[in-house]
C-alpha cells in the first residue's frame, strides 16, 4: 500500500473538514434563522470532531514520532490548512447561497470520499469511516433542503445558487483530482471500486438538473 | 418571493416500540428543514426516531397553540 497517497488523503480529508466546520462557525451567527444556526453549530461541532480524528490518524500513522507531542510533524486543529486539493476553498463565503452551494457539492464530496472508506484495507481510516458517515447523514438532508429552500425563492436568489455551484464545481472537480492518487488507491484496496466519484455524480445529479448545470467534462469525470 | 415558514410539532422516542413523545415544534419551509432542526434543537437524548408532522395535518376540535 502506498503510504505516501493514504498520508495525503488522511491530511486532506483533515484539512477539508477542518475548512468547512469554520464555514459553518462563521455562518452560525447570521445564517437566515435562528434553527439554521443551530444547525451550523451542530455540523460545525461534527466536522471539528471529525477532523481532530484524522489529524489522530495522521499522527499515528504518518507523523515520524506517532503521538510524540516534540514531533514537528504533527498536525492540530489550530494548524492552518496546507493540502493544495482545499486551499481555494479557505475563504470566506460572502452570501448564504455560497454556504448552501458548498454544503451541496463540497461536503457531500468530501462525506463521498469518507463514504469510500468504509471497507478500506487501511484499517484506522476504515474504522473510523462507518461512524462519520452516519453522524454526516443529516449534511446532506440539511443541503438539499436548503438548496430548495432557495430555489423556491424566486429566480433572482435560484440565479445566486446556481451561479454559487456554477463557480464551485470546477473546484470540487480539482479537489477529487489534487486529494489523492484515487485511482492508485482503488488498486490498493483503500477506496472501494466504483466510488467516490460515481457515487458522488449519481448523489448530486438531481441538484445539478434543477439549476441546469453539468459537471465539468474531463476524461473519466461522471457523467453529471 | 417570500416563501412561507410553517409550525411542525415535533415527537420522538428513545428506544424501539416505546411511545412517541412530544417534544416541542420547529418552523420550517419543508419537512425536511424541519426534520434538521428538530435533530439539531432536541439534541439532549440519543433518540431512535424522530419525526415531525406539520401542524396544519393533525385534526383537532380546539385550535392547538403554542
Amino acid at each position: 500500500m502506498a503510504s505516501e497517497a493514504v498520508s495525503r488523503l488522511t491530511l486532506g480529508l483533515r484539512d477539508s473538514k477542518q475548512v468547512l466546520s469554520r464555514v459553518m462557525v462563521s455562518w452560525m451567527v447570521r445564517a437566515p434563522s435562528l434553527e439554521t444556526d443551530i444547525v451550523l453549530a451542530a455540523l460545525a461541532q461534527e466536522e471539528l470532531g471529525h477532523a481532530q480524528v484524522l489529524a489522530g490518524i495522521y499522527n499515528r500513522n504518518f507523523a515520524g514520532n506517532g503521538d510524540k507531542e516534540e514531533n514537528a510533524d504533527r498536525v492540530t486543529l489550530k494548524d492552518p490548512v496546507t493540502h493544495p486539493a482545499v486551499r481555494p476553498f479557505d475563504r470566506p463565503q460572502e452570501t448564504w447561497p455560497e454556504v448552501v452551494a458548498l454544503l451541496c457539492l463540497w461536503d457531500s464530496a468530501v462525506t463521498t470520499m469518507v463514504d469510500s472508506l468504509r471497507s478500506s484495507a487501511f484499517g484506522p481510516l476504515r474504522h473510523v469511516a462507518e461512524k462519520m458517515c452516519q453522524e454526516e447523514a443529516n449534511h446532506w438532508v440539511f443541503a438539499r433542503a436548503a438548496a430548495a429552500d432557495l430555489l423556491a425563492r424566486g429566480p433572482q436568489v435560484s440565479e445566486s445558487l446556481r451561479a454559487a455551484c456554477k463557480r464551485l464545481l470546477p473546484e470540487v472537480d480539482q479537489w477529487f483530482r489534487e486529494i489523492a492518487d484515487i485511482d492508485g488507491l482503488r488498486r490498493d484496496g483503500v477506496v472501494a471500486d466504483g466510488l467516490p466519484l460515481a457515487s458522488y455524480a449519481s448523489k448530486i445529479g438531481p441538484i445539478l438538473e434543477d439549476l441546469k448545470l453539468a459537471w465539468p467534462a474531463r476524461p473519466g469525470a461522471p457523467a453529471a | 418571493m417570500k416563501i412561507k415558514a410553517e409550525r411542525y410539532d415535533v415527537f420522538a422516542r428513545k428506544a424501539p416500540l416505546e411511545p412517541l413523545q412530544h417534544l416541542g415544534g420547529v418552523s420550517a419551509t419543508s419537512p425536511e428543514l424541519a426534520y434538521v432542526y428538530a435533530v439539531t434543537t432536541f439534541d439532549e437524548q440519543k433518540w431512535v426516531d424522530v419525526a415531525v408532522v406539520a401542524r396544519r395535518n393533525i385534526f383537532s376540535k380546539t385550535p392547538i397553540t403554542g
